[in-house]
């Protein structure tokens, strides 16, 4: 084929086929978290060493970083006051990634008076590497986007009565396959208290209309300013979904065949395909060890208006955890 | 293709009538050369049926137009619409639409300066227009952005929009994959200085687009000639409700306790991550009455449509 082509031919060629070349923008997205604690860093500031150009994480850690004219072997510097700056070659960046800090030594002990000691607890706990999927040649981690018809809710047990809720922090994915992308979402968040006789969600302690704004993996809701006391040991948080225009993600997919009569009259089988819109946000359902199945916290479903007991899988957990002050 | 159109209507119309019925042929042609006119868009208002016919111009209802209580409306570009109630079809089996006598314009061609409007970012695009709104079918004719010219007397020299497309995997007999195929109808409009809407046809040429394998479809519209008298001015994507075009959305109500199937033509446009001060899209209704668009008001006031202007 190639000798066929004269000289000019083949420069016609190499000259429409530059433009694949150099319109290769790059996008370097992710959460800052501190490596101890997982809880996100604000205000790292993230920058592009060679190409001078850098962005701040936001209050979730989250950063988000475009350049149309990437330059190769370039390399990302984390830096914020109290941490070791991290530096990463743009070649070990990965999609929705999480950048771990380390705190300095020079990082000075936030200072606390109090009269008796707070504990604080996260129940339910889930890691980093829990709603991290990752899928490389030695090691694989999976997770499945989760969203329910209107209301789901975890059942969580504190150690004690009268603990103060703090945060709700929860795992948010993108939905599989071919879809829709956007990282706006809004969505009801309820604490409840227990039914005695159902046992289901019960009466109603605080609600709070969340939205969120970017793409972060790991979503932390303050809840320190709405002093939320939990009168018993269990309670439950409630993410309601709302079927708005703003939560709706588009997919398409096959729903199999249809045989049809061409104009010759003779049968054609065509494939048949159908969009399906559903609703963000899509939590994350990762598999967790056997042991940690043992601990699992029950959920519920909101169907048709009633509450019921998710039959769900026992492998995988929905990662949603509750931060209680003591 | 015709006969599928046809069978389309017949279906929706068995739903509501009964099972033996006549069927009304209709032709609609050119009052002045009596030729058959394509692409005609009819919507049926209180039914809140629409379609567009194919390239003859022939549609079928069937059942006995006498009992039918409803109103049609028969609207094309260059046009006068034609709006009767059903049963005055009764007896009827061709319609004669007016055309629209166009003013011969002188056009100047030499611009000094360029200006893109509307300008966003492709990849943050994450919603679009023109599948349902909420569990109803999207019941819209077209949707029109509405853009701000640096000067009265521009020239339109090109249209980009960014629409929704998905690659399908077919495995039924070959192997392949493809894009969603779509074909659609520009318009582009003055402003109506009664409602602020779109007014009247800029362009008396049909401006017809085709997409095989994008998402973002860039018409050069510079052969036309569209001078924008006023700086305000529309361009709107006109849906050829036809059977090339048509899709199925199912989504779960879980306030109907449901799964709802819905009927929609592509292409759904996609809306401007960027929010502006106003609402600038338009919709034209069943009804072919212009609104604005608020479906997804206030997150989002602009259609993913870019307008390049020379003045």
């Amino acid at each position: 084929m190639i000798q066929h082509l004269t000289y000019p031919k083949l420069l016609l060629i190499i000259l429409l086929m530059l433009p694949t070349f150099s319109f290769a923008q790059a996008v370097y997205e992710g959460q800052v978290l501190n490596k101890n604690t997982e809880l996100a860093v604000p205000n790292v500031s993230v920058i592009l060493l060679k190409q001078k150009t850098g962005t701040q994480t936001n209050t979730q850690g989250y950063f988000n970083l475009v350049t149309e004219t990437p330059i190769p072997n370039d390399t990302l510097v984390f830096s914020s006051v109290g941490y070791q700056t991290y530096r990463l070659p743009v070649s070990g960046y990965q999609k929705q990634m999480f950048v771990l800090l380390e705190a300095s030594n020079t990082q000075l002990n936030e200072v606390t008076i109090t009269n008796q000691k707070i504990k604080v607890s996260v129940l339910d706990k889930f890691t980093w590497d829990n709603i991290k999927e990752v899928n490389s040649s030695f090691y694989k981690h999976f997770t499945r986007p989760f969203f329910a018809l209107s209301s789901f809710a975890k059942l969580f047990t504190a150690p004690q009565a009268n603990v103060l809720l703090t945060n709700v922090q929860l795992g948010r994915r993108e939905f599989e396959g071919d879809a829709t992308t956007n990282k706006f979402t809004r969505f009801l968040l309820h604490v409840q208290l227990v039914d005695s006789l159902t046992g289901a969600p019960g009466e109603v302690l605080f609600n709070k209309e969340v939205s969120l704004t970017d793409n972060s993996l790991k979503v932390t809701i303050d809840l320190s300013p709405d002093k939320i006391v939990i009168p018993h040991e269990k309670f439950f948080v409630v993410i309601e979904w709302l079927t708005i225009p703003y939560n709706e993600i588009i997919t398409y997919r096959s729903i199999g065949f249809v045989e049809e009569i061409n104009g010759n009259g003779h049968s054609v089988i065509k494939d048949e395909f159908r969009y399906y819109t559903y609703y963000q946000p899509f939590l994350i359902s990762y598999e967790q060890t056997e042991y940690e199945q043992t601990k699992m916290s029950p959920t519920w479903e909101k169907i048709n208006n009633k509450w019921g007991i998710r039959l769900r899988d026992m492998k995988n957990n929905i990662a949603l955890s509750a931060t209680i002050h003591y | 293709m015709i006969k599928k159109t046809l069978i389309l209507i017949s279906c929706i119309f068995s739903l509501s009538t009964q099972a033996q019925q006549k069927l009304n042929t209709f032709h609609l042609v050119d009052e002045e050369t009596g030729l058959a006119i394509p692409s005609v868009s009819i919507a049926i208002v209180k039914a809140r049926l629409s379609i567009t016919t194919e390239k003859d111009g022939i549609f079928n209802i069937p059942g006995d137009l006498n009992k039918m209580r409803d109103t049609i409306i028969f609207s094309r570009q260059n046009y006068t619409s034609l709006k009767m109630p059903l049963r005055g079809l009764n007896g009827m089996d061709t319609i004669k639409l007016r055309k629209v006598q166009s003013e011969g314009k002188e056009v100047k061609t030499s611009f000094k300066n360029d200006t893109l409007l509307n300008n966003y970012e492709k990849l943050d695009i994450g919603y679009y227009a023109g599948l349902h709104t909420g569990y109803e079918e999207f019941n819209y004719l077209q949707l029109a952005e509405q853009f701000q010219s640096p000067k009265a007397g521009a020239m339109l020299k090109n249209v980009t929009i960014n629409r929704l497309a998905f690659y399908l995997n077919k495995v039924s007999q070959y192997n392949y994959t493809e894009m969603e195929h779509t074909k659609f109808r520009i318009r582009v409009y003055d402003i109506d200085p009664v409602t602020g809407g779109p007014g009247k046809d800029l362009c008396n040429e049909i401006i017809e687009v085709k997409s095989n394998d994008q998402k973002k479809m860039n018409t050069n519209l510079k052969s036309y000639k569209i001078i924008i008298p006023n700086k305000t001015f529309f361009v709107a994507v006109e849906w050829l409700r036809d059977f090339y075009n048509l899709g199925l959305v199912q989504i779960y109500s879980p306030e109907l306790k449901k799964t709802v199937n819905l009927v929609n033509y592509r292409p759904a446009i996609g809306l401007s991550p960027i929010k502006g001060k106003k609402l600038n899209i338009w919709a034209l209704n069943i009804n072919n009455e212009w609104k604005l668009y608020t479906y997804h008001s206030p997150d989002f006031t602009d259609l993913a449509i870019k307008a390049a202007v020379q003045y």
